[in-house]
């Protein structure tokens, strides 16, 4: 009997150490005053006070460094008056809808073709050598003849961020699809699943961590393509702005638009990476 | 005339080969493999590693087909992969974005069968009600195995292949994991093939050890053993009994003498 009633204990013990741990994973990314978090904002108080003392007791020019105040000033001026008659929000707005559909656009046959050609050799022997051969091309190489195809507007610009990508997308959900580990795939087959239901039901929830890489990589690449995009050619957007502004010399716009950028890009994928916990929590965990 | 063949074996290899190609060269995995097994027994096939049993399981599974001979099982031949065939595997390999109860309702359901009630008591039998609705990478690795047999059970398939099941987890759990099996093929009566390098498990488990020898892989003995029969929760006092150290002994012997 006693020997019954240590196995017991023994039995018990894990299942009743579970809900410890937890507690202390969600805990643990409750935690948002770290250390590291303090040296972050530590750095970059740092860089702001050297800037400020660098402008204030006149280092370099204004021309080549403007004022923490006046590139201030100049963020107020554009979000209110525009800058050229445009408002800074008109400005995003358009980079945004360029961006966006583009990037959708990308998403959804990227991952729709990625998994195919992933799924079947067939397939993947149309597809693949393409995306291979013109990924490797810098974006504003074919960007030139995009422009003769479509015309110096949006169209060309929705196209080439549709390009830039498409690949990255396509790359990586076909990497998903391949990395599938075999034991999902006969488990499924062998606990009475058909071929189509294996791929719906196991491998395209097995891919979805590719699928986010490939999600996250593609924004940055149109991203970039897409400010680099609006500097060749175009008459309102984030690129234009800057580049526009470079142009008269007006450094203090050409801070801020870098640094409205900059903000942009780190809201975009931090919207990518929270969507990413949301929808595949196992990532990294199994 | 009908011949009315009576045929009392599960499953039977006739003379199965395996050979497969690497850098160039045949290796051959699998010679002269003949083997039937009956209703109800607890099959441990044992070899060291490399021998080929985790290969004569994926050939009974229909994971692979061999290269000469014939898988059958209740008289027809095995051609694809069946849910009556079910496989545990040596890592759990569940589905980490379902919950442990979707985990052990998926064969139902890709089968468009809808048994809650099943599904609840094979969980129940594992011991794992309470964790129903967490996701299998917040559990152990014992509790992972517990889900992967249950998962297998609601199916209610003609045999149940295991392949070194239990290799992975400790001492402790490993006998809890083997009380537990025992338990349930008590209760269900399935005929189970169990792959293991452990002579100690096989001995505590089957009611018939294959021993294979080294590539390429051969029976190179059958011993029938009952000590599993003996065996409850409570006792397993058999171990330390004069005749299973024999067998033992037995066993280990034509393992080393192979090499």
């Amino acid at each position: 009997m006693v020997q019954q009633n240590e196995l017991q204990t023994a039995k018990e013990q894990p299942l009743n150490k579970l809900p410890v741990n937890l507690k202390r994973n969600k805990k643990k990314s409750l935690k948002f005053w770290k250390i590291e978090t303090l040296i972050t904002i530590t750095t970059f108080l740092l860089i702001g006070i050297i800037w400020f003392l660098v402008t204030e007791f006149k280092m370099v020019s204004p021309l080549i460094v403007p004022s923490p105040a006046i590139v201030l000033h100049s963020f107020q001026e554009v979000l209110s008056t525009g800058y050229k008659g445009i408002p800074l929000l008109v400005h995003v707005f358009d980079s945004m809808k360029r961006l966006l559909s583009g990037y959708v656009l990308a998403a959804i046959l990227g991952v729709l073709l990625g998994l195919a050609s992933g799924y079947s050799s067939k397939i993947r022997a149309v597809f693949d050598p393409i995306v291979e051969f013109y990924q490797s091309l810098p974006p504003l190489a074919y960007y030139t003849v995009l422009i003769i195809w479509f015309g110096i507007g949006d169209v060309s610009k929705v196209v080439l961020l549709f390009l830039a990508a498409f690949a990255p997308m396509f790359i990586s959900s076909m990497a998903g699809v391949k990395n599938v580990k075999t034991e999902y795939i006969q488990g499924a087959l062998n606990l009475g699943a058909n071929q189509w239901k294996t791929f719906y039901y196991v491998i395209l929830p097995a891919s979805l961590p590719f699928i986010f890489t490939g999600l996250r990589t593609s924004m940055v690449a149109s991203y970039s393509t897409l400010v680099a995009a609006e500097m060749v050619a175009g008459a309102s957007g984030l690129g234009w702005m800057v580049i526009d502004a470079s142009r008269f010399l007006r450094s203090d716009i050409i801070f801020m638009g870098l640094i409205v950028m900059g903000i942009i890009s780190i809201i975009l994928d931090r919207t990518l990476r929270f969507a990413e916990v949301k929808i595949v929590p196992w990532k990294g965990k199994d | 005339m009908v011949q009315v063949e009576v045929n009392e074996n599960v499953l039977e290899l006739k003379n199965i080969q395996l050979a497969y190609e690497t850098q160039g060269e045949d290796v051959l995995a699998l010679q002269n493999i003949d083997l039937n097994i009956k209703e109800g027994e607890f099959v441990c096939i044992l070899g060291p590693s490399g021998c080929g049993k985790s290969t004569l399981l994926k050939i009974l599974a229909g994971f692979i087909t061999p290269t000469e001979g014939s898988a059958k099982i209740d008289g027809s031949e095995i051609n694809s992969i069946d849910w009556n065939r079910g496989v545990v595997f040596q890592q759990a390999a569940l589905y980490p974005w379902l919950t442990v109860e979707q985990n052990v309702n998926f064969g139902l359901k890709m089968r468009k069968k809808k048994d809650a009630t099943t599904v609840r008591y094979f969980l129940d039998k594992v011991g794992l009600s309470q964790f129903s609705h967490n996701k299998p990478y917040e559990l152990s690795g014992g509790m992972k195995q517990r889900v992967a047999i249950a998962r297998v059970l609601v199916n209610n398939p003609r045999v149940l292949l295991m392949d070194e099941p239990f290799s992975a987890l400790d001492a402790l759990t490993r006998e809890q994991m083997q009380n537990l099996l025992r338990d349930i093929w008590r209760e269900t009566k399935k005929t189970i093939i169990f792959i293991t390098h452990d002579v100690d498990e096989a001995l505590l488990l089957a009611t018939r050890i294959i021993v294979m020898s080294r590539r390429p892989g051969r029976i190179a003995k059958e011993i029938d053993v009952a000590f599993t029969n003996h065996i409850t929760t409570e006792d397993n006092s058999v171990r330390f009994t004069k005749e299973f150290q024999e067998v033992r002994e037995r066993i280990l012997q034509i393992i080393n003498n192979q090499s």
